[in-house]
């Protein structure tokens, strides 16, 4: 649930970035970091394993500047994605507005696909938020893979797993080259802009 | 670093459990590493917790409490310890890569808890350091 | 409303291309911008506190370590003094010093119910010296609860004692628990004293009344006479008083 100030004016968004392990999360979170850091001006967390694997969330706050009239700060989180962090995930996802789905592209992980956005959908519901309903957008993700000849699922078969009854917007990309990781991350931000804005009418 | 436990090893941590908690009215205590896996636990038989997600939670938890410290200027807290009004619970590090969590109730006082926790820390490193390096 | 709607999804994209404006991408994108937050060895020492009492109390329920015992041991030798006047307070300060000696030489190898009945006997003191006008009956009262919490412990600890005795074929016992044994008979024969000499003031009470009840009966009776004679005086006196 969006925080909204009324006195000073601002307004505070949640976004979390969803989806199996190693699918490429944090990667989205860091390229954003690494990429727009002097105009961001603010530092990532990311609370990990000695491994390198997301244990809590990775976060990274920024500010947008005023939209009419109200300034309003975003709030990019993710979520661990390995299956035993189930509790961790439903942790994070309390008060999100609004969902990037990270999916792998490899074709041996299209099963952790389809598991995540169940376990999305089960999760959001424990707040009674519906995945038909939320701001979503999903990312097919590593497509830069297929240069080095790794199987992967083409964006027709990923879009019948993921998309089919959900029909919301899917771009392909690569997070670890930044390919359309600022689209997918701009496209989820006026949806959810949209969809708040409804809300507060 | 990679650790490699034989049963014996996970044996031996299982007794410093019992005898050093369980013995002294600890409802349920538990060595996990750094990632929210489960080593090894013991508990009284009087309740069943899911050690599983609160294994995963609380190492989410000591990993955002430690860069909480980081961020005012501290290497890390030394008491991390969680009250309750039945019951508490309490983190300890194991050396660099384990957690001990210990959740006990009101009749076991904090401060005799963390001295039993720091005994048991000593053993379990020395059962650590004994296992097999790849 | 959608026109406004509509507006303001132009503007979030206008913003969001300001922010996002097309920048040189790096060659390899690493993690080297990302401060590293992982856990990092560390061990830091544990509390120190303050003097009086009572926070070392509270502090020992947090954390045992030989400086707060040494400073409880010592801040309880300080107020026993203070107090070496009240026959009651000086047993509650023996007991709290047996305590503190105790866990201070056995650490984690202590009773696990010891710290408890050392907080419960320092709630029995506190109470003691901060209410008012407390009579030595209730002051007793409460030596007495604590005692028994103070025995069951000592009990407790003889038990295991000697169950691990019986085990190992040890014959050593702790010199603390000896004086352990010395200050709960010293504290049994201050209890014992006052027993006797409340049971002697109960006697002397009831004597004190008897007496006070036979005056009072003798005085009730000598009035009631002074009464009936009276009464008789008045009704034979002569006729042809009047002239």
């Amino acid at each position: 649930m969006a925080f909204v100030n009324l006195k000073k004016k601002e307004v505070q968004v949640k976004i979390v970035y969803y989806g199996p392990g190693r699918g490429g999360k944090t990667t989205n979170l860091e390229y954003i970091y690494e990429t727009y850091n002097d105009r961001i001006k603010t530092e990532m967390i990311a609370i990990k394993t000695q491994g390198d694997r997301t244990l809590f969330f990775d976060f990274l706050p920024f500010e947008m500047g005023k939209i009419m009239g109200y300034d309003v700060k975003i709030q990019l989180y993710t979520v661990p994605g390995q299956v035993k962090y189930d509790a961790t995930r439903r942790l994070v996802l309390r008060g999100v507005d609004g969902v990037v789905f990270v999916a792998d592209s490899m074709a041996v992980r299209r099963k952790n696909n389809m598991l995540s956005l169940k376990n999305l959908q089960d999760n959001l519901a424990t707040y009674k938020k519906s995945i038909f309903k939320i701001p979503l957008v999903l990312q097919y993700n590593k497509r830069d893979l297929s240069d080095k000849g790794i199987p992967l699922l083409s964006c027709e078969s990923m879009e019948k797993d993921l998309n089919s009854r959900l029909k919301v917007p899917s771009i392909e990309g690569s997070a670890l080259n930044g390919q359309n990781v600022v689209q997918t991350l701009k496209q989820i931000i006026t949806l959810t802009m949209a969809a708040l804005e409804k809300e507060f009418k | 670093m990679t650790y490699v436990l034989g049963q014996e090893q996970l044996d031996a941590i299982e007794e410093v459990l019992e005898e050093d908690f369980t013995n002294i009215g600890v409802s349920c205590v538990f060595l996990i590493d750094m990632a929210g896996n489960v080593v090894a636990s013991q508990d009284s038989g009087k309740i069943t917790h899911d050690i599983y997600s609160l294994a995963a939670l609380a190492a989410g938890n000591f990993g955002a409490v430690s860069t909480m410290a980081k961020i005012i200027g501290e290497d890390e807290f030394s008491i991390l310890f969680h009250k309750g009004k039945k019951e508490s619970i309490h983190f300890s590090k194991v050396m660099m890569d384990f957690l001990l969590i210990s959740i006990f109730d009101e009749k076991v006082s904090l401060g005799f808890l963390r001295l039993k926790v720091s005994d048991a820390v000593d053993k379990i490193a020395t059962i650590l350091d004994h296992q097999m390096k790849p | 409303m959608t026109e406004h709607n509509d507006h303001m999804i132009e503007e979030v994209e206008t913003r969001l291309d300001e922010i996002f404006k097309d920048v040189e991408l790096p060659k390899e994108t690493g993690k080297k911008g990302i401060p590293e937050k992982t856990l990092d060895p560390a061990e830091n020492p544990g509390v120190s506190s303050p003097g009086d009492l009572k926070e070392l109390v509270l502090s020992i329920e947090w954390e045992i370590t030989d400086e707060v015992m040494s400073r409880f041991v010592e801040e309880v030798a300080r107020q026993s003094e203070l107090y070496r006047d009240d026959r009651v307070l000086v047993v509650f300060f023996k007991m709290l010093d047996s305590l503190g000696k105790y866990i201070w030489k056995y650490k984690a190898g202590a009773n696990s119910g010891t710290v408890k009945v050392l907080s419960s006997v320092y709630a029995g003191l506190e109470r003691i010296v901060t209410t008012g006008n407390l009579g030595n009956e209730q002051k007793e009262k409460i030596l007495a609860a604590e005692l028994i919490g103070f025995k069951k412990l000592r009990n407790d600890i003889l038990k295991k004692k000697s169950h691990r005795k019986a085990k190992q074929t040890s014959q050593h016992m702790p010199e603390v628990l000896d004086r352990d044994r010395k200050v709960d008979e010293s504290a049994l024969e201050t209890l014992k004293a006052m027993q006797e000499n409340f049971a002697k003031l109960l006697e002397e009470l009831k004597a004190f009344v008897h007496s006070e009840m036979d005056s009072l009966k003798k005085e009730m009776k000598r009035l009631l006479e002074e009464r009936s004679n009276d009464d008789s005086a008045s009704s034979t006196e002569p006729e042809g008083t009047n002239e």
